[in-house]
């Protein structure tokens, strides 16, 4: 008894002493070191709020670029509400309600199950032994929030920047006969191997008639997530016509 | 016709060459052009040729009696043009103009035109006043009869459709055969409850995939209506009913489904001779329930593609469309009543082979020739 509470003692004081270094940190097993796990959650989700903060941004800095080029720039200090909606959601990175309501109107299928990396105890020493249900918590819902924001611009022609009041959804349905499944693919009139990314670029610029998007646009990164998603459990056959 | 070719681009360009080209015959007005064309197109077509640009005349026929004289009755049909104001989307009514002009050049005169609904894209009175005006261009304009469609209805629960075309719901005979038109789209309110705007009700409901609203259907008052309005048609008198919805249930998720089908095809069984014409689907289909024939209808705008599961086993689906040509897959059609009183069915794709769905390929006769398959898979 005393000597177990000793021996704790030393382990705390030791891992007080390394706490600095963040690379030890990073490799201390978390089982049943919920402080620390709920130090790293706390972490892990603020480091987030700062990505999904740069997100904001940058959908922002490419939803003035199409407005740009439509010639619709208003006015500097009107800019960040031109396109209400595409920013108000991210504002609070951690309100959900946005995500509720695209998922009550579009239906994608389920995340993967990853309950399986929990059962820790044979991976002690591993990193795969250390995840918790808070890791697989914030990895769903990561996930399935850029998916739902695909969703949403997938379905909304002023987002995708059409000129002829088109949007994705009209001829795809929950994303159907997108086959994301099979990209790579030479496309004869593309002349070139394609990407799934320059398919949808032909479909924004023809059906919907508007700008392409670059590939690290934060919609067209949505956009992808959400085909992927309905794809799910499709085989991958790249090259597939 | 006073809209014509609203901005060039590369739908339009087409619609010009091929303007100009047919302005360009000096020596052949446009009727014996099309006589020419049609006996080439065939060879062609025999032959396999594709890529046969954007006009495609045709001519198959059917129903012939005993002397071989054509007794049938013959319906030219357009639908699902989804027309925006002209304003927002040129391509969408340059591709109703060019469905007017092909079956104004029909080579027989058609008994009556049919318009499968979804005239508009988001109910707005504008597209709906461009959707009557293209239609007034129709050569046999006066034996139009429009079904209405739920992109016509949402935004102000079909007030300004039904002041343009009157009541969705109609009947009358012709050459021995009764027409029954249903309003087959009504969706419990899910608005009011929501406290959504009139744009945002018909937004959900114009969204196929639009889980936040409901599944049409027709009603017990115009089943009821229904059944009273064939009350004194005999079981061996044909009657050819249209919905917009297909009346059947299909898939769920994309309202390719009527909630109350059953009832419908209840008051329908008894009828030996009977065929169910719906638009929505946007695409060749096919069906076939007891007794009763469905088919489907071509859109003008675009097609959809086949419901994930479901899928009737009588369809022979068409060629996946090409997402390089926004033309392919889409097109208008004609719908023939035989003299006994079944329909044979066509879709004249724009871009492809004519499909054919004969009554008796349904109703499994003896030498039946079953609808060409396409050389590829729908995917
Ligand atoms: C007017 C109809 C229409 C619209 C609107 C449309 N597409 Fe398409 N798209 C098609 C058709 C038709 C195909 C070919 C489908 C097939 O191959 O079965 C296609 C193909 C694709 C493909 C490639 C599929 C494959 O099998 O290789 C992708 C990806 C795609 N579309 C994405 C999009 C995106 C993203 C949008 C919105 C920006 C969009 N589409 C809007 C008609 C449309
Ligand atoms: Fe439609
Ligand atoms: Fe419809």
């Amino acid at each position: 008894m005393k000597y177990s509470s000793f021996i704790l003692a030393g382990i705390v004081i030791f891992s007080t002493v390394l706490a600095g270094s963040a690379q030890w940190r990073n490799m201390v097993p978390r089982r049943g070191n919920v402080q620390q796990t709920a130090v790293r959650t706390v972490e892990n989700v603020q480091e987030k709020a700062a990505a999904v903060k740069q997100d904001v941004k940058s959908v922002a800095a490419s939803v003035t670029k199409t407005a740009e080029t439509k010639n619709k720039v208003k006015a500097a200090e009107e800019t960040e509400t031109e396109f209400p909606g595409t920013n108000d959601q991210w504002k609070d990175s951690l309100s959900v309600d946005w995500i509720a309501k695209e998922a009550e109107s579009h239906k994608v299928p389920p995340h993967f199950n990853n309950r399986s990396v929990l059962r820790g105890d044979q991976h002690d020493g591993h990193a795969y032994g250390r995840y918790t249900e808070a890791d697989l918590r914030l990895w769903e819902s990561e996930t399935v929030r850029l998916v739902m924001e695909g969703s949403r611009i997938f379905h909304d022609a002023e987002l995708l920047g059409s000129t002829n009041g088109v949007s994705c959804d009209m001829c795809h349905p929950d994303g159907a006969n997108t086959h994301p499944e099979t990209y790579p693919k030479y496309q004869v009139q593309l002349g070139r191997a394609a990407l799934l990314r320059d398919m949808m670029n032909w479909c924004l610029q023809n059906p919907c008639r508007a700008e392409p998007m670059s590939g690290d646009d934060p919609r067209m990164r949505a956009m992808e997530a959400y085909l992927n998603a309905t794809s799910s459990g499709k085989p991958m056959k790249y090259g597939k016509h | 016709m006073s809209i014509r070719y609203l901005r060039e681009n590369l739908e339009t360009r087409v619609e010009r060459e091929r303007n100009e080209f047919f302005a360009g015959l000096v020596n052949l007005d446009r009727r014996s052009f099309l006589k020419v064309a049609s006996a080439s197109m065939t060879a062609a077509l025999g032959a396999g040729a594709v890529g046969l640009g954007s006009f495609q005349p045709m001519k198959i026929v059917l129903g012939e009696d005993a002397d071989g004289k054509e007794q049938s009755l013959k319906i030219a049909y357009i639908s699902d043009s989804h027309l925006y104001q002209k304003h927002i989307n040129d391509r969408f009514a340059n591709a109703l103009l060019r469905a007017v002009e092909d079956v104004n050049a029909m080579e027989e005169e058609p008994d009556f035109i049919f318009y499968g609904g979804d005239l508009a894209q988001l109910g707005q009175p504008e597209e709906l006043e461009l959707g009557a005006e293209i239609l007034s261009g129709l050569k046999y304009r006066d034996r139009l009869k429009i079904m209405v469609g739920e992109h016509d209805w949402y935004y102000d629960m079909g007030e300004k459709w039904q002041s343009l075309f009157g009541s969705p719901r109609w009947t009358f005979d012709l050459k021995g055969v009764r027409f029954v038109c249903l309003m087959s789209v009504n969706e419990e309110d899910f608005w009011t409850p929501a406290g959504l705007t009139p744009m945002e009700r018909m937004k959900t409901v114009a969204g196929l995939d639009n889980q936040a609203q409901r599944p049409f259907f027709v009603g017990d008052e115009q089943i009821a209506w229904l059944e009273k309005t064939l009350a004194d048609w005999k079981d061996d008198q044909p009657v050819v009913v249209f919905s917009h919805s297909p009346l059947y249930k299909l898939y769920k998720n994309w309202n390719f489904w009527t909630d109350d089908a059953e009832k419908v095809q209840a008051v329908l069984k008894r009828f030996q001779k009977c065929t169910v014409i719906h638009g929505h689907t946007h695409q060749v289909l096919t069906n076939k329930i007891e007794n009763i024939h469905f088919h489907g209808l071509l859109s003008t705008a675009w097609p959809w593609p086949y419901a994930p599961k479901g899928m009737p086993e009588w369809t022979v689906q068409m060629n996946r469309s090409d997402p390089f040509n926004s033309a392919d897959g889409c097109g208008w059609g004609d719908i023939r009543v035989s003299t006994e009183g079944l329909v044979d069915k066509v879709y004249a794709l724009w871009n492809r082979k004519p499909m054919f769905v004969s009554a008796a390929y349904l109703n499994e006769e003896e030498g039946a020739v079953p609808p060409a398959r396409p050389n590829l898979p729908s995917f």
